[in-house]
Parts: structure tokens; sequence; C-alpha cells
């Protein structure tokens, strides 16, 4: 039998990544991350799915609108009752079935997502370009999280750092969403230079 | 030579010549001018000529409700037509050219319909061109719109990019004069979130054409001291050169940003304008006044002005629109420019005042009662009638008429929400209703306080009571001094006289038409709008409306107030389509999505079709196939003998989970699901609440509270909406979560009667896929290539022994390189969309030409479906509906042209043989068409009234459309393999 292997590709490996780098500013794709998405099951209480996760992860359900992370576990807010849990680990899946013990549901989302990061002091300027959500620091402070469309397309976004944030969007789309923001990107940079 | 730039004063940096053209002519200008400025500074007061009698006209005002000085500013790709000269700012190089003329802009020779303007009247081309009738389109509407019209569009496509952003803040303030700068400063000091929006490039407003004071300067140095202040605050947005064209619901404000039209060379990314989001919890409007002219004989002449805009001229610009002004008003406002041309030096002919009453200034030739005639004048104005209180009329030489009808308060934007502005009889004027958009107060000229102390006043009082509203504390600050004068404004519209007079220059309505549409019933202020084409266009008559509704009322004998004004919309003045499509253009006009075989089809010969967002390959072109039915006929044959695959990616996946996920499926399907064996899959069929069929697909069991079900591809979005409305809404008790898991799987399907044993290949050898272990409509979890996760399913769209096997996206395009190399030595090949739509009209099923939003399960052969379940669904009793079992509704069939190579098309109707093609006639439709390379013969489904009852019958298939008629049998629908003996193989 002969013997075929497969290899995890990104959707940029055909196109050669997507990277940019401008006026101090860095959109790149994120390294892979395992991420699964938890519902809290009828008939249980938030609180006993979120007491089961904290024992087994050690990490707490974000409220909403916020992201938590901690021993290498970020949970994101997704909408009431579900979260979107993510590591570089392998076998999450498992790990946070486990950790549910029955409170909620767990479906591997890893390939639905790519994720891709924002940085530097033009990035929320860039993001007022994309979305309408309001970046400004008492709306969207660091570990606020909001899903909005970007470019047509659902994205959820994290702000991981003061002048950083992480965007999860669907594999499918990531290649337009990327240049939609690359156009952004340079004419905001455009502005600045003059 | 700048013959009429003053050589002082003036908001302009005259160190910054810059040198433009206008018809070719090179001229100077300054930086800070404005293309009219700085035309006429050149002495250049013939910009353009009017819509439809081609009269010479120059600018009427200063700014954005200009209605005549419109040129086309640019070169090929690039050339803006409709642009308005009184707001485009001048840069090096800056080419202008003016519109609405055949010959020279001098010698039009389409000036000739105004010696025949007695036959040109308001809806002439309705009453004219009657007959003969067919000649209306081919003849006399291009020909009158080829000699009407303003600027016109290159043609070619738009090379500027545009931007989109959104701006949140506690209170957006409309408009940067006296009132916007003092609530901007109130607001700002109190450390609220501002943004402050200007159209114009200086903040200001009238502060910068006024020569008065402010907290003892220049108004204009208070301004721009105010300005100073303001951006030095971290929590002020300045935004100028953004005109806030519209409210919208929730605190949305539309804003058109030129982020770079007043460049001279444009940096290579820089957009040229953003259309701007602004979400603002409070609004405050202090978009000031605009001045309206009065009507007289031959009032649309260059050099007859609005006595403002020659103010602006003079004091911004540094530029005397005349040489000797004669002012025309109602109003003391227009006296201020008789002062200022005074102070500046320069001649002022007369100040003609049509109160009687008004105070006379031994320092002016004052005619008071009277009015200003008649003008006189080729290309401008070379003199004036004047007719005195008494009747009397005399000429006096002038070139520059200073006209001021009154100002009327820019409500605009209050009426994006229906309010309707209210009249003012003490300032002539409407202002903004009672009940403007929520959030939305008006402060300054816009609300009728038109002197620089009320507008200061009323800026900082508005802003504290905006923000005492969002519960942030302000303080009114210390007002600097200003002059406070009366506004004392007698209604003054029309000057009496036999030849024509001027409302709305840019559409050339005259108080004649006025006249002629209330002769010719069209009275209301709507039908009056429509019959003349007032207050249309690009400058949506601002400065027409309000002495057109005048006129109107007086013709009426009724008030004003009574009559009314036309509705206000969005946008307030011009917006570029390509500012709303933004970003969003060519191919990013909306996202695409790619399969995970998409790379390797690209490389593999794939040919791409769009299906929603999705871009699905359709076929695999091969060496030298010309046509693309080679293709699609190659693709068919090898499934249906070999062994195919295709990417299904596409298909809706949702993953259903939950102690009564088998309870839900049973209430949103109408087969039943709760009894399905682990390890299997079943079709299910899923109806609207009316009883249609909404979508179908399947559904797979993994374990005993997990499912996935599979959509149409057309369907995922509103199959996921509609159960997420169920599990939330309809049975939120139920213990069943869902997510979509359409991006999670790649999923190929392999077809054809090799499919096993090029999967074998793939499998890891502990799964074992034999016909037993895994027969049709199994179903498993397994591994795939030494490990990784897969699901298989034993499903055939094809008809063929088929299997769809899913692996992680992350795979996806490696899965699909394997298949194909796994199945070289069996001559596997991949197969499109249109192969796999040839096989499943092969085989009768039903897809999206089918499932069209009409059709039940009854009328597509499901209607025994479920046929045992007894519990509720939804649909159900809908589906019971009487007329939805006629008997004579058309149902499913398929069809095979009687003559194998006559083509057929979709969409042709059915009528019996020698019957005409009517409506009364039509027996259905044929719904999908394909060449069958099995059958070798056109085959098709259609719905055809009777149903299988008709089977063995000829029918015509006729299509009006593409000129076909052609002879076809109606079969069953299950055209190949019926007994489905090869699908269990």
């Amino acid at each position: 039998m002969a013997n075929y292997t497969l290899t995890a590709r990104s959707i940029f490996d055909a196109v050669g990544g997507c990277r940019i780098e401008m006026e101090g500013l860095t959109f790149d794709e994120a390294p892979a991350r395992s991420l699964v998405s938890l519902a809290q099951r009828r008939g249980e209480t938030g609180c006993a799915l979120s007491a089961n996760v904290k024992s087994a992860l050690g990490v707490e359900l974000p409220v909403s609108g916020r992201f938590t992370s901690a021993n290498g576990v970020t949970v994101m807010f997704a909408q009431p009752g579900q979260w979107l849990i993510s590591a570089e680990r392998k076998g999450l899946e498992a790990e946070v079935k486990a950790a549910a013990a029955g409170a909620g549901t767990v479906t591997d989302q890893s390939d639905s997502f790519t994720e891709l990061t924002l940085e530097g002091p033009l990035a929320r300027e860039v993001l007022s370009r994309l979305s309408s959500l309001d970046f400004d620091d008492a709306a969207f402070p660091v570990s606020a999280v909001g899903r909005t469309p970007m470019q047509q397309i659902a994205v959820t976004i994290a702000r991981t750092g003061e002048e950083a944030y992480r965007l999860n969007t669907s594999r499918s789309t990531a290649r337009d969403f990327a240049h939609d923001v690359a156009v952004a990107a340079r004419s905001v940079a455009a502005r600045v230079a003059v | 030579m700048q013959d009429n730039r003053l050589a002082n004063g003036g908001l302009i940096d005259r160190k910054a010549a810059l040198s433009f053209s206008f018809n070719g002519k090179t001229m100077q200008g300054f930086e800070g001018d404005t293309v009219a400025s700085a035309l006429l500074a050149n002495g250049q007061r013939l910009m353009g000529r009017s819509f439809k009698y081609h009269r010479p006209r120059g600018p009427l005002s200063a700014g954005p409700e200009e209605p005549n000085a419109l040129l086309t500013i640019g070169e090929g790709a690039n050339a803006d037509p409709n642009t308005r000269a009184t707001v485009q700012e001048l840069y090096a190089g800056l080419t202008a050219r003016s519109q609405n003329h055949r010959g020279s802009l001098e010698r039009d020779w389409m000036a000739v319909n105004d010696l025949m303007s007695r036959w040109f009247g308001a809806g002439f081309y309705y009453k004219t061109f009657m007959w003969p009738a067919k000649l209306w389109e081919s003849f006399y509407e291009p020909v009158i719109r080829a000699a009407a019209g303003l600027g016109a569009l290159s043609g070619e496509a738009d090379p500027s990019q545009y931007e989109h952003g959104t701006r949140h803040c506690d209170l957006l303030i409309i408009g940067a004069g006296p009132a916007g700068l003092m609530a901007a400063l109130t607001a700002g000091r109190a450390g609220a979130r501002v943004i402050l929006a200007d159209e114009d490039f200086v903040m200001g407003g009238r502060l910068n054409a006024e020569s008065h004071e402010v907290g003892g300067q220049l108004a204009s140095i208070w301004a721009a001291a105010a300005v100073a202040e303001l951006s030095a605050m971290p929590n002020v947005t300045l935004m100028s050169r953004t005109t806030v064209f519209g409210v919208y619901d929730g605190g949305v404000y539309g804003a058109l940003e030129r982020v770079s039209e007043h460049m001279a060379e444009l940096p290579g990314d820089l957009p040229r304008q953003c259309m701007w989001k602004l979400v603002a919890r409070r609004a405050i409007l202090c978009a000031g006044a605009i001045e309206r002219p009065i009507a007289f004989e031959n009032n649309d002449r260059p050099g007859v002005m609005l006595a403002g805009a020659a103010r602006t001229y003079l004091n911004r610009y540094a530029v005397a629109a005349g040489k000797s002004v004669t002012v025309f008003t109602n109003n003391d406002d227009g006296w201020r420019t008789a002062a200022d041309f005074r102070a500046a030096g320069l001649d002022v002919a007369a100040v003609v005042d049509t109160r009687r009453d008004a105070a006379k200034r031994p320092d002016f030739r004052t005619v008071t009662g009277g009015a200003v005639a008649d003008t006189v004048g080729r290309h401008g104005v070379h003199h004036a009638t004047i007719r005195h209180a008494t009747g009397t009329e005399d000429s006096i030489l002038t070139d520059l008429i200073a006209v001021s009808g009154g100002w009327s308060p820019a409500v605009h934007l209050t009426c994006h929400q229906g309010c309707k502005p209210v009249w003012r009889d003490d300032i002539a004027a409407f202002v903004p209703g009672a009940n403007p958009p929520p959030g939305l107060t008006v402060a300054g000229a816009a609300k009728g306080d038109y002197s620089t102390a009320a507008c200061l006043r009323g800026g900082a009082t508005q802003a504290v009571a905006a923000l005492s509203g969002l519960g942030i504390g302000a303080s009114a600050p210390d007002l600097p001094s200003a002059e406070d004068g009366d506004t004392a404004v007698t209604a003054f519209w029309v000057v009496e006289g036999a030849k024509r007079a001027w409302l709305d220059q840019q559409n050339d309505v005259t108080v004649k038409d006025l006249k002629l549409s209330h002769q010719e019933g069209f009275r209301s202020v709507e039908h009056m709008k429509r019959y003349t084409t007032l207050g249309m266009a690009t400058d949506q008559g601002k400065t027409a409306n309000v002495p057109a509704i005048a006129v109107m009322a007086s013709l009426a004998g009724k008030s004003i107030e009574e009559t009314g004004t036309t509705v206000f919309r969005p946008p307030y003045t011009p917006v570029p389509i390509g500012a709303f499509g933004g970003r969003h253009r060519g191919k990013h006009f909306h996202p695409t999505r790619l399969t995970p075989s998409h790379d390797w089809a690209a490389a593999h010969g794939g040919d791409f079709v769009e299906t929603g967002l999705w871009l699905r390959t359709q076929w695999f072109r091969q060496g030298a196939e010309k046509g693309w039915r080679d293709s699609v006929d190659r693709e068919v044959v090898t499934t249906r003998s070999k062994v195919g695959v295709c990417d299904v990616t596409t298909l809706g996946k949702i993953d259903i989970q939950g102690a009564d996920a088998g309870e839900f499926l049973d209430r949103v399907y109408q087969n039943g699901f709760s009894k399905l064996a682990v390890g299997k899959c079943r079709y299910g069929l899923m109806l609207r609440d009316d009883g249609i069929v909404m979508d179908d697909g399947t559904s797979a069991r993994f374990a005993e509270d997990h499912y996935v079900m599979t959509t149409t591809t057309a369907k995922a979005g509103p199959v996921m909406r509609h159960l997420e409305f169920c599990r939330q809404c309809l049975w939120p008790d139920l213990d069943v979560a869902l997510i979509s898991t359409t991006e999670q799987w790649a999923q190929y399907a392999v077809a054809g009667p090799r499919s096993r044993d090029l999967l074998r290949k793939v499998v890891d050898a502990e799964f074992d896929i034999s016909n037993e272990a895994l027969p049709y409509m199994g179903c498993a979890e397994i591994t795939v290539c030494g490990g990784v996760p897969a699901r298989i399913f034993r499903l055939s769209f094809s008809g063929e022994l088929a299997y769809e096997i899913a692996v992680p996206c992350r795979y996806g395009h490696d899965m699909m390189d394997v298949l194909m190399r796994a199945g070289e030595e069996f001559g596997a090949e991949p197969y499109g969309t249109e192969a796999l739509g040839v096989m499943r009209i092969e085989k009768g099923h039903a897809a999206g030409n089918e499932l069209d939003g009409r059709t039940t399960a009854g009328d597509l052969g499901m209607g025994g479906l479920g046929a045992k379940k007894n519990t509720p669904f939804i649909g159900k009793d809908m589906a019971q509906r009487e007329g939805l079992h006629d008997p004579d509704r058309a149902r499913m069939v398929g069809l095979k042209t009687v003559n194998p190579t006559e083509k057929i098309g979709g969409g042709a109707h059915f009528v019996e043989k020698g019957a005409a093609p009517t409506t009364e006639n039509d027996l259905g439709w044929v719904a999908s068409v394909a060449w069958s390379p099995e059958l070798q013969n056109y085959i098709g489904i259609g719905f055809i009234k009777g149903g299988m009852d008709r089977k063995g019958d000829i029918v015509r298939a006729w299509d009006g459309v593409r000129g076909t008629d052609v002879e076809v049998e109606i079969v069953s629908p299950h055209m190949v393999d019926p007994e489905g003996e090869r699908l269990r193989g």
C-alpha cells in the first residue's frame, strides 16, 4: 500500500503568506492553534460550567465582550452561553470535553478560522476603516473581544495589547479579507505619510 | 493676470502662487483659493452654460449651494464632472473645463435655444413630442438629452480609491462656524469625545468671510485661534473637508471627506474620498444659513451674485467680484456688502433696498422701496435697470449686482427623518421643526439665530445641554464680544416684469414656468417640483426652493406655511457612487470564498464559477478540449465508468449535539431522525412554515446525541439561521446546541465503480469500508493517511457507488492531491459542478432549480416521505392546504427530447402539441436540462400538470426567450439506473 501523507496548510501557503509591514504596522497570520467551541447545555447553569472549566483548565469563562487567558489557554466570549477556547496544544477538543464534564457541548473549530494579528500604533486607525465597532480605550480595552462584520465577513476581534489585536476570520474568505486589510492599511499609512 | 485681486488681505498665501488652467488657458491663483475665487481674480466670471437655454453663467454663491459654476476638473479617467468651482480648492496644475456648450464657452451655438425659449417652457416635452409616439425613444429623447445637461462622465473606469471608516463620539458638531466652534470649545474643554466636521477646508464658516470682530480681533483670527485650541485637545477630532450629508437611525451620520481632491500629486495609496459613518450619542447641527436671491429679469447673468458671496470673495479671497457693485437687498445684511466694498476702496454704484423704510445712508446712493428690474450685458452684467418706488426706471453702469433676499437656515439634516421645517414670518425663513432626529439639536444660523453673538451663545448653550443629557458636566464659557445685530428682513421675492426672471438657475426654471405649472394644475410643491424640475439636480435647489415656494404661495393665494416645502432627503450635497462602494469594487465587490481544493484546481485546468460567495470549479479542462461540453461529458463518463472526485465542501454542515438533537431534527424535517441508527445517514426534507420545501440534504448520526446535518450550498446560511431561530425562540426547552462546521471540514465526493478501491488506499487499514461494514447510507469517524482524523459518508448524488470523505480543512489541499494520485491506477479524474449537475439530473435528484420556493414535497414526488411519523414538524399543517394538493398542480417529471440531439433550454414552458403558447395553455416548465452522455440524449427535469400521469406523452417545450420549440417525451425522472443497483454495489 502506497504511503500517502497529508500536510497541514494555511490558506496563505499558496500565495506566500499575508504579512504586511508599513509605518510600524504589522499584519500577519498567527501560528495555527487548536480552537474549539464550548456551548453551555440547556438546564445547566453558567456557574457549573465555569467551575468545571476553571478547575480543569485553570481559566475562567469570560463575561460578555471579554476574553481570558491562563495556562496557555485563551477563552473568548462568542455569544451568550457560548465561548471559543484556543490553545497551542493538540487534543484540545477532548480536553475541553472532559473539562466541561457534561455541562457543555464541544465542537472542534480549529480549521474553521484563520487567526490574524494586527499590531502597531496605526492598528486602531486601520480597524476604524474595517469595522463599525468603537475601538476607543473605554469601549474596547485590552481583553475586549467583539464580533463584527469586516468587508462583509464576520470577524471575531480581540484586543491582546495596547496596540495589538487578533482577528479570527473564516478560512475560506481569509485571502480576500487579508487583501481588504492590506488596502485599508495602505490608505491609512498614506495619510500618515502625507 | 489677477486683475481683480486686491493688494492686501484675505486668507490666501500670496507666497504660494499656483498655476492652473481653465479651458486650456493658463491662469494664476494662490493657495487658499477656490477655483471660483481664482477665476474671478483672473477676471473670468463666465464659467459655464445653463442647462436648457445655454445662457452664460457665473458663480452665484461662494459655497456648496452653487447652482451655476459647475466645472469638470481633471483629465481623462480622472475627470470629475459637475464639480462646484466654489468649493473646489485650487492646486498647482489643476485643469478645469466648463460644461454644456457646443463650440467655445464664449460662442456656444446651442445658445440658439435661448432664442426659442418661448417654446421650451416647463414640461414642453410632455406636450410637444406627443406624436408620432414611436419617435420619442428613437429620436426626440436622445436629441433633448444631448442638447440639455450638465457635465459628462469620462466613460472610463474611475482610477481613484475610496475609503470607508467609522468614528464614534459623544458629541458630533456639524459645521465649524461661530456656533459650531463655540459648541466644540465648550464640549472639548469638558473632556467629552467630540467630532467637529466642516465641509470647508478652513474652519470658521462666515467668520472667515466677514470683516467684523469677535473678541476684539478680526473674526477669522478668532476662528483660527479656536481651531488651534481644539486641535490641541486629544479628545477632539477635527474633520475639515468633510460634509455630513445624511442622518440615519441610531445616531449614525453619513459624512464624506474629500481626502486628496486638493492635492496636485496623489501619493499612490491615498484615497480620493472617505465615506465616514459617524456614530454620535448627541449631535448639534451648526450648518449656518444659505442666502437666497431675489428673482428679477435677466438675474442669471454672470455678475449677479449673492451679497454674502460677494463679501466672501472680497474678505476671504481678496477678490473683487466686480469693479462697481450694486447691492440689491431686502434686509440689513445686504448693506454689509456695500460697506465692505467701500472699505476696500471699490466703487459702490448704488444700494437698492426693497424696504421703503430702510434708513438712507448719506455715503451711498440709496434707492429705498426700489428694485433692480433688469440687467444687460453679453457675457455678464454691464448695466442694470433700477426701478424706483415711484415706478420710474433708470439705468446704471454696474458689473456686479450683489443680491440678498434674506437667509434660509440650512435645516436639511433635521428633515432626514421626517421632521418638517416651520415658517417664521419675523425672519422670513423656514427653521427646524419641533421633532428633529433623536439626539440632534440645532444652534446658530441653522436655527434662525443670525447674529454672531447669538451663534456663539447658541453653540455654547446647546453643547452644555447635549452633554448634560449624557451625564457629562460642562459649563458655558465666557463668550467673546461680537456683533449682535437684528436681522431686519422684509420678505420680497420677485420683481414683476414681462421677461424671464430665474428662480432655479441650475435647471433654468423661471417665474413664468411656475405660473405655467400653476395654470396647468400642478399646484402642490411636490407636483410643481416634478413639472418644472425646480430644486432638482446637483444643488437640489438650495438657493431656489424658498423663493419658489413663496411664488407658489402667492399664485395660490396661500401662506408660505400652508404651501410647505418639498422633502429634504440625504445626501445634502452630491456623493459619488464610488464613495458608497468604497474598497468593495471590482472582484472585491463581495468577499470570495475559496474551497480547500481551489489552488489544486487552479493548477489542474479548473474553470471557476461563482455560486453565492464561493468560487467552485465547474469543470477541469484537459489537453485539447475546446468547449466546456467536451470537459463535462468526459468527467461524467469517467465518473460513471471509473471514478471521479468532486469538492463538495461548499455544502452547509451543521453540528447538532445534545440529548434532544434527534427530537430537534424530527421537528425541523418532514421525515423522522430520532430513530436513525448511529452510524447511519438519511435524506431529509425541510419545509418552511408555509409547507413549501425550504431545503434538503442528509443528516448523519455519529452518536446518540450527535448529528451532522448537510444543507445545499445556497441555503447553508438561511438554514443555519432558521435552525437557530427554532432553537432559541421556538423550543428553548430542548437540550440541543448548533454550530456551523462548513468551514471546518474539507469534503470530497468520490464517486464511481472504483471509488471504494480508491478509498481503500487512503483510509487507514484498521477501518473497514467494505459493503458490509459501511453499506449505502452508512457513516463513520475514521482516520486517513496515517492518523489524520476524517469522516466518511456513503452517500451518492451521482447515483454511482460513492462516498463523501471529510478531513479538517488544513489537510484539504493535500487530500485532493492524494485522492487523485491514489486514483491514478483506476483512471480517476476530478469533476466539477457541471458534471455533478448532469449526473443528478440523470438520476432525477431535485436541486436548487427544483427547490425554487414554490414547490411542495408532493410536487417533488416526496409527499409520502416520513408518512409514518406522527409527531409535528414545521410546515406540516400548512402543507395540508387544499391548494397545495390540487391535482392540477405541476409536478416533477423527467423529460427527453424526441430528437435526441435537439437542444433544449431551462425555463421553457410545456404546451400541448398544436396548442398556442399562451398563459392559458401553459402546462408547466422545464427546470433543469443537460446532455446525458449515458443516454446520448438531451434530458431534463420539469414540472407539468398531471405529473407522472403524463408519462409517455409527447409535449412541446416552448421557449419564447431563446426562440425554440422542442418536442419532448415525459419520462420518469429516474433516467439512469432507476433501481439504484449501482449505488448499493
